[in-house]
């Protein structure tokens, strides 16, 4: 995990579950982070202009740019194709899994989202 | 020294050579509190989700209920002043039957406890619940370790977590 | 009216079950009364899969109260109607994306549309299947259409 205030990136149409999001991952992991919170997928490319984040966490049903298309829009990135990607989602089928893992993401997290599935995800990950 | 955690009791040690341990939980839950920053651990033996049902025992034995017994492990945790510092843990919730025919305490008793931590913003870590095995669970003060002996008909096995 | 497999029956009332418990610290069982919600407003949300389903859920006030509450670990009157109606609605897309999962495996592509409020339910007759649940004492229904 990176020292000191890691920013997490949290990228979901969905108020309600942003909000689960993030106590989750302050329960499973403290609260030593900083949060940035995105309601699709062009939203979040477009803070991830400016801002560094060190984790993108992403659902994958979202209107305007959905999370499969977001994903590969960041590994077509330079700037971005290193940043560790986390989906949540209620969807999981092996075409969804077989799609995330030809863009390099193995960590997925089945809805709902529990401090206990993110501390198990984020162990694999090296950050707990 | 091994401290024993009857049912209904919450116990909390800042000893390192300390282990609280809780025996027999079928559908009850215990649930354990750890902080490596404080050295220090609690366990309550949680039976039953709802205190309505007997006020009077409420009154002599908060902790035998979910509802009047969580406050009790919140209130100890607030004296440290740092409640992320403490890790949360529960165990026990089996679907076993109870005296009334009914399979649904255990379960009841985790909602409870997962319900009342969550609205006061606590998040338990670690889940080692429900099946029809009856655990025993012991907390080492000094490393966080629980101990898990699992008894189901004639078959025992035994595992040890880290916390 | 259209009889209901046994297989697909204990996928509904599982993903109910456990939708409800894991978000919303509900304990929700099958129900035999036949809940009744007056002019209640739902939510609905589209599942394809090996076929099509529409997927309905109504429950009582003092249900969506529990549900709302227990979820933003706040008071209903400290949250917006926005921030109430995106609760009702994502435990609807949990509860979408479970189901697709529970009736058809993981090995179907499923798809899953954007869940949205209804203010008409549908009835209780052909083409429908009912599904009434107790949630701690609040009357909470799905309803499952099927759409070709």
């Amino acid at each position: 995990m990176p020292e000191n205030g890691a920013t997490i990136m949290i990228v979901d149409d969905s108020s309600t579950s942003r909000m689960i999001t993030k106590r989750c991952f302050g329960f499973a992991l403290g609260e030593q982070f900083t949060f940035m919170e995105a309601t699709d997928g062009a939203n979040a490319l477009s803070q991830l202009q400016d801002d560094v984040v060190d984790l993108i966490v992403t659902d994958i049903n979202m209107p305007k740019m959905d999370g499969t298309t977001f994903v590969w829009k960041i590994r077509m990135s330079d700037q971005l194709k290193r940043i560790p990607v986390v989906v949540l989602s209620s969807m999981k089928n092996d075409a969804l899994k077989a799609t995330l893992r030809e863009l390099g993401v193995e960590q997925f997290v089945q809805k709902p989202v529990s401090p206990v599935k993110v501390g198990e995800v984020m162990e694999v990950l090296g950050w707990r | 020294m091994r401290i024993d955690v009857g049912i209904g009791e919450f116990k909390a040690s800042r000893n390192a050579g300390d282990t609280l341990k809780t025996y027999g939980l079928g559908s009850c839950i215990a649930l354990i509190i750890h902080s490596k920053q404080f050295g220090a651990g609690g366990l309550i033996h949680v039976a039953l989700p709802d205190s309505s049902a007997n006020p009077a025992k409420a009154r002599t034995l908060p902790c035998y209920f979910a509802d009047t017994g969580i406050p009790k492990v919140l209130q100890y945790i607030d004296c440290f002043g740092a409640r992320k510092a403490f890790s949360y843990r529960v165990f026990g919730g089996a679907s076993i039957l109870d005296d009334n025919g009914h399979f649904d305490i255990g379960k009841r008793n985790l909602l409870t406890i997962k319900r009342m931590l969550w609205k006061a913003g606590y998040g338990i870590i670690h889940e080692d619940v429900g099946g029809t095995v009856s655990r025993t669970v012991a907390l080492d003060i000094a490393s966080g370790s629980v101990a898990v002996n699992y008894v189901e008909t004639n078959k025992t096995k035994q595992g040890v977590q880290r916390a | 009216m259209e009889v209901i497999a046994e297989r697909e029956r204990t996928a509904v009332e599982t993903t109910v079950m456990e939708t409800f418990a894991e978000m919303a610290f509900l304990d929700v069982m099958p129900s035999n009364s036949k809940n009744e919600f007056g002019t209640s407003q739902g939510f609905a949300v589209n599942i394809a899969g090996n076929e099509r389903l529409r997927c309905y859920l109504d429950m009582s006030i003092a249900a969506k109260h529990a549900v709302v509450e227990n979820i933003h670990a706040d008071a209903w009157t400290e949250l917006s109607s926005e921030e109430i109606d995106d609760c009702l609605l994502e435990i609807l897309n949990v509860l979408g994306g479970t189901l697709g999962r529970a009736l058809w495996g993981e090995a179907v592509r499923c798809k899953l549309g954007f869940p949205e409020v209804v203010v008409m339910m549908p009835g209780r007759g052909d083409g429908v299947h009912v599904f009434d649940f107790d949630a701690e004492g609040e009357p909470l229904t799905v309803i499952m259409e099927r759409r070709g």
